[in-house]
């Protein structure tokens, strides 16, 4: 990268070019260069899916067959140099500044990078119903353990959140914000293993402890356990690199209020300096509609069952304004380096397509296989719905009973 | 520098030709395909093919 960034710098006359090449910044490339590193992109990362419509990509742009036999023969030739690069541990040479000696990263862009992505709506939407369904099936016929769901969940969350960081969690600043349903359960599982992983984790509960639903509670109690630093909502999170939000899951219903409201919310964002707290008279924590045995979401508080009629029906309980916080990994910016900073990260309502990569490589399933499900679920399908909703909470809608998006909001 | 034993003067080369020294003939096969692809008569501008090899490198996470 060093090198060919200088020589694009160079050649180009642009400063800020290579940097925008390799974050794969696409916006600020023209559109025949954008389809050049587009293609050179998908040839390095994933060469067996690259097929003639990415040619006709090339061609489109402008270019002429004897072109695309260059870019290919280009691509291949730093495949090749790379891994010579590599493969023998080639340094930098002395000539070049410390700066630049100083190894970075540049993969952590490459989330979604060669895994398929697919529109959010091309996914079935569930009622909460439905999910409860899903639940009961796998924890009460298949009999995959609610700890096992939340431990796949959780580790799956954390090897995301890992890629988010570019791939080392060393010394990384962390905050986990934690409800007290299974998605908080969750997002504690992927504190663990961040923690193992090398990162300072900072875990805020959205309520007392004593509100945590039995294996949330228990995640809780491993946390206490191995000394991670857990607080309850209400301190400031301080600054970090990334945020897990599992405050809210799809049990929540009437909207969010305490730390887990969207106005206390906002602020939990690190780098923009306001610390998390409670308003005046707020209760403590979203609030858990039911307490069903096979809802892992369920926070064990009981909840009328008007509110539970409510927390049912189509439209978002939760406001759909809430909900691009509330999927399962907020990034922060604040403290991010330009060239790792991920398309993902931009608000979710921006690109809403990404965000099926995201959630499909949180929860490893392929995306391809789940397309267009329906009503025909399969064991494996199950276990991957329960995981995404666990990973990356939406509001339900069902073709049945879709609301038609009233307001341009309840969109994850 | 690399983890193998490069010639004691390289000749001026970039450590990366330099790493594979130990191996003349590929060193100079090497080379002229680099000059082919990279600098050769072309459609593409130098700056076409420099941007790719940045995009390959970051994909490669290649920092060299």
């Amino acid at each position: 990268v060093v090198h060919h960034s200088h020589a694009l710098t160079q050649q180009s006359g642009r400063a800020g070019l290579a940097e925008a090449v390799a974050a794969h910044d696409t916006d600020t490339l023209d559109r025949r260069m954008a389809a050049l590193v587009a293609y050179a992109r998908k040839l390095t990362r994933a060469p067996a899916t690259v097929g003639e419509a990415d040619v006709a990509a090339l061609r489109q742009v402008g270019l002429d067959d004897r072109a695309i036999v260059d870019a290919n023969q280009v691509v291949a030739y730093l495949n090749y140099v790379n891994r010579v690069v590599e493969g023998l541990g080639v340094q930098l040479e002395e000539r070049w500044p410390a700066t630049a000696r100083t190894r970075r990263r540049y993969a952590g862009d490459q989330l979604g990078a060669g895994i398929p992505t697919v529109d959010p709506d091309a996914l079935p939407w569930l009622s909460v119903q439905q999910i409860r369904e899903v639940d009961r099936l796998l924890i009460e016929e298949l009999g995959i353990a609610l700890e096992q769901l939340m431990e796949n969940a959780g580790r799956n969350l954390a090897l995301l959140a890992r890629l988010l960081l570019g791939g080392d969690a060393h010394e990384r600043a962390v905050v986990v914000l934690a409800g007290p349903g299974g998605n908080g359960g969750g997002v504690m599982v992927a504190a663990r293993h961040l923690a193992v992983a090398g990162a300072r984790v900072r875990v805020l509960l959205g309520g007392p402890p004593e509100r945590l639903a039995p294996v949330p509670g228990r995640q809780h109690g491993i946390l206490r356990r191995m000394g991670l630093d857990v607080g309850v909502g209400g301190a400031a999170p301080g600054p970090a690199e990334l945020v897990l939000d599992g405050l809210l899951g799809y049990s929540q219903a009437g909207p969010p209020h305490g730390p887990a409201a969207p106005g206390q919310r906002r602020p939990a964002r690190p780098g923009l300096g306001r610390p998390l707290r409670p308003g005046a008279g707020d209760r403590p924590a979203a609030q858990p509609a039911r307490g069903g045995r096979g809802d892992p979401d369920a926070g064990g508080a009981k909840a009328g069952a008007a509110r539970a009629r409510r927390g049912r029906r189509g439209g978002g309980a939760v406001p759909g304004r809430h909900l691009g916080a509330a999927a399962g990994v907020g990034a922060a910016r604040a403290r991010r380096p330009r060239a790792v900073r991920q398309p993902h990260e931009r608000p979710h309502r921006q690109r809403p397509g990404r965000l099926g990569a995201m959630t499909w490589h949180a929860v490893g399933w392929p995306v391809k296989d789940c397309r267009g499900a329906d009503s025909e679920a399969s064991p494996w399908r199950l276990e991957a719905l329960a995981c995404l909703q666990a990973v990356c909470w939406r509001p339900r809608r069902t073709g049945k009973d879709r609301p038609g998006r009233t307001d341009g909001e309840g969109r994850g | 520098m690399s983890w193998v034993g490069s010639t004691p003067d390289p000749g001026g080369l970039d450590n990366v030709l330099a790493s594979h020294a130990s191996n003349p003939k590929a060193v100079r096969a090497h080379q002229a395909l680099y000059r082919r692809v990279m600098f050769g008569q072309s459609p593409l501008s130098r700056a076409d093919r420099e941007a790719i090899a940045v995009a390959v490198s970051a994909a490669n996470d290649c920092h060299y």
